[in-house]
């Protein structure tokens, strides 16, 4: 791990007419970082995240992915960034095995490796049972793990995560809060927009906005 | 778990994109042999019974419209490139060839592959299938309608015409799909220019007979140049703009395949911009209703626009066709006018949807008298009535050659067309779901035609305005005629109110409690 952050904000300030939606915000993520970005409704959390995924032009200031400015147009950057900031759009008519599996593939190609890393991930948020059903055979908080796997199963250098735990019980938020801490000691930076205090105090840094 | 453990993006795009593909493809509910074979099945069906009728009659009838030498083909060729160009970049931007499956983009747009490793194979597939949907259509189009294709001295070039046309307006669609705006806009003036340029020596040299071929030469060579550069840019596509357009693709076919196109139309309203404290006065009270109404217009400005285009150019033509000269080219002219101020009369409102939602939802406004129709229907009768008469009364007024009957025989069939127009548009605002009894089938000798009923109920307005025009110009007195589009406005406007679930006692009942609320008000001051 390098000292050079993976997520860097400088002054990052977003403004719609006289509207302020993200106040300057300054920090910076390390490899192996799990932050928080905390705030009460309205103050900018999910558009600092979007910031970040380059869904959201910054009106002063800047946001950086690896030393880079962040532009989704760029292979380098899709690359580094994995997010759950807007909802994924899943396929109804495939399993949510297969559709993990499918992410998976998309990385590694169609070898047994993918297939591996897909069921760890489905393990991992408690799905395996749930692996033959289709999207609409689960329930609201099964879909959200879902949407987890999806995003966790692709290799990332930062992850963005919009209130992972939405839906969620507290036996599940902490199988969440577990596999992040363990990713982020592999080398992933994580960059987390929450309400919920069980993975405010698994954060090492936090960003409290508004 | 991070980027360093994978191969570099570009080592093995392939077999990654066609380890996706291949997984993507052995999903659930993919097509089947049996079911595609059975597609191509009624396919050739619905050709053996319904088209090869057509075109044998077309065979052995004179043309409708006689299209004369070569040369004089040639500016109505240039005006259909143009035009067919600017449609395939219109479509583009709301429906282009990149746009997929939203789980199958969303899978390839969380990789670091190049978009032109995942989308350049299809697009260049839908080209080739848009190319050849639109030289086939062209051509049987010429075919029903015209002599084009009865000598060989016009067929040639036309048919070189027509392939060039294909391969430019399915190189347009994409062009105006992963283009800017400017850039489109370049193309359109571009393909505007190339059209008067290309017309313009057949015209003065009426003569000379190339003006086909050459129209053929310079499309096929715009779709080369073209076609390339909108190829390279598949690179640079705006990938979260893609991403929206594809999940709204998605829920509008969904919507369509089931039966509610009006819904998916719904989808492809723009969003509403600016203007934000423009409704309410600095004191505090709300403006009057003809000023809400252009206030919530504005906020759509391009909408706006093509909405008084719409029923500028739609009064006209409309005007120019109640005054031509009985049968010929006036009546397309009048139903085509009638059409465009239907359409003018969608465009410029929002507030049919509630009035809609006004009668169909649970109450929210007062009982007021005249509270729900004044504010629903003050603006956009106000606005059709303005923009359809200006553009009536400029085409009327203006020194035509070809006008056949005197203004004031005009005047009442333009009243009453507008009539029918905003009767029409009330009838399809008023539509919510598809009503089950539409799917029993009709039996008769030509087969079941429960789908022409369906078919019928989904452009039900333009179906409206098509039949009323055709009855009014089947009597003979003016004022006969506006009176029966009067009527046939009123019947929409009866049937739209069953559509809500308001008969007209129980629309009568309600205004009855408004005004005896009111009068119960007044007296008890």
């Amino acid at each position: 791990m390098t000292n050079f952050p993976v997520l860097a904000a400088d002054g990052a300030t977003v403004t719609l007419d006289d509207t302020t939606l993200l106040a300057p915000t300054t920090f910076a993520v390390l490899p192996g970082e799990f932050w928080c970005v905390t705030g009460s409704n309205g103050s900018g959390k999910t558009t600092l995240l979007r910031a970040f995924l380059g869904s959201r032009s910054l009106t002063a200031g800047s946001c950086s992915v690896r030393g880079e400015p962040v532009d989704m147009a760029k292979p380098r950057h899709r690359r580094l960034v994995a997010s759950l900031v807007e909802p994924i759009p899943v396929a109804r008519d495939m399993t949510l095995r297969e559709q993990v599996t499918l992410v998976a593939a998309s990385w590694y190609g169609n070898a047994p490796e993918a297939a591996e890393r897909a069921e760890r991930v489905i393990e991992r948020l408690g799905l395996p049972a749930l692996g033959e059903r289709f999207p609409h055979q689960v329930s609201s908080g099964q879909l959200q793990l879902f949407s987890l796997a999806l995003t966790l199963v692709r290799p990332a250098d930062a992850v963005l995560l919009d209130e992972p735990e939405r839906h969620l019980d507290s036996h599940r938020v902490g199988l969440v809060a577990t596999l992040l801490a363990e990713r982020a000691r592999k080398g992933t930076a994580f960059l987390v927009a929450t309400h919920e205090p069980a993975l405010v105090e698994a954060c090492e840094g936090r960003v409290e906005l508004g | 778990m991070t980027t360093h453990s994978v191969a570099a993006p570009d080592a093995d795009a392939g077999a990654r994109v066609h380890a996706v593909r291949h997984r993507y493809a052995r999903r659930g509910d993919r097509a089947t042999v049996r079911g595609r074979a059975y597609a191509a099945y009624l396919v050739a069906l619905f050709g053996l019974i319904y088209l090869v009728p057509v075109f044998y009659a077309a065979s052995t009838s004179p043309a409708l419209v006689s299209v004369g030498s070569s040369a004089d083909a040639t500016p109505v060729a240039c005006a259909l490139a143009a035009a067919a160009c600017w449609g395939a970049q219109l479509a583009g931007r709301f429906w282009g060839p990149l746009v997929i499956q939203p789980f199958l983009l969303y899978v390839f747009m969380s990789t670091d592959l190049s978009p032109a490793s995942y989308l350049g194979a299809i697009a260049r597939r839908r080209l080739v299938y848009a190319g050849a949907a639109t030289l086939v259509t062209a051509c049987a189009a010429a075919y029903l309608t015209t002599d084009l294709f009865d000598r060989l001295g016009t067929a040639l070039p036309g048919l070189a015409a027509a392939v060039g046309l294909g391969a430019f307006a399915a190189v347009a669609w994409l062009w105006g799909q992963v283009r800017a705006v400017p850039d489109n806009l370049a193309l359109a003036s571009g393909a505007g220019a190339m059209a008067l340029v290309v017309a313009a020596p057949s015209r003065l040299a009426p003569g000379g007979g190339g003006g086909l071929w050459l129209l053929a030469l310079v499309l096929a060579a715009g779709a080369a140049a073209l076609g390339r550069a909108a190829l390279r840019s598949i690179r640079t596509v705006d990938l979260a703009r893609l991403a929206r357009e594809s999940a709204r693709a998605s829920q509008a076919r969904a919507y369509a395949w089931t039966g509610t196109l009006h819904h998916a139309l719904d989808l492809y309203r723009p969003e509403p911009r600016g203007l934000t404290s423009a409704l309410i006065r600095s004191g505090g009270l709300l403006r009057g209703y003809l000023a809400q109404g252009a206030t919530r217009a504005l906020r759509t400005l391009g909408r706006a626009i093509a909405a008084v285009a719409s029923l500028l150019i739609g009064g006209a033509v409309l005007a120019l066709g109640a005054a031509g000269p009985e049968g010929g080219p006036a009546l397309f002219a009048w139903m085509a006018g009638a059409v465009g101020v239907y359409l003018g009369s969608g465009w410029v409102s929002e507030t049919w949807r509630g009035l809609r939602d006004e009668l169909t939802l649970p109450p929210l406004f007062g009982e007021r008298w005249g509270g729900t129709l004044a504010r629903t229907l003050t603006w956009p009768v106000v606005a059709v009535t303005a923009g359809a008469c200006l553009g009536g009364g400029l085409a009327l007024l203006a020194p035509w050659p070809w006008r056949g009957a005197p203004v004031a025989d005009a005047a009442p069939l333009v009243a009453g067309s507008v009539v029918l127009a905003l009767g029409a548009r009330f009838l399809r605002e008023m539509k919510l779901h598809l009503p089950l009894e539409l799917l029993l089938p009709i039996v008769t000798p030509l087969g079941d035609l429960s789908g022409l009923r369906i078919v019928a109920w989904q452009f039900d307005g333009v179906v409206a305005v098509v039949i009323g025009v055709a009855t009014m110009n089947a009597v003979p007195s003016a004022l006969g005629a506006a009176a029966l589009g009067i009527g046939v406005a009123a019947c929409c406007v009866w049937m739209g109110l069953r559509r809500t679930g308001w008969a007209h006692r129980g629309l009568l009942s309600r205004l009855g409690r408004g005004e005896n609320g009111r009068a119960t008000r007044g007296s008890s001051r």
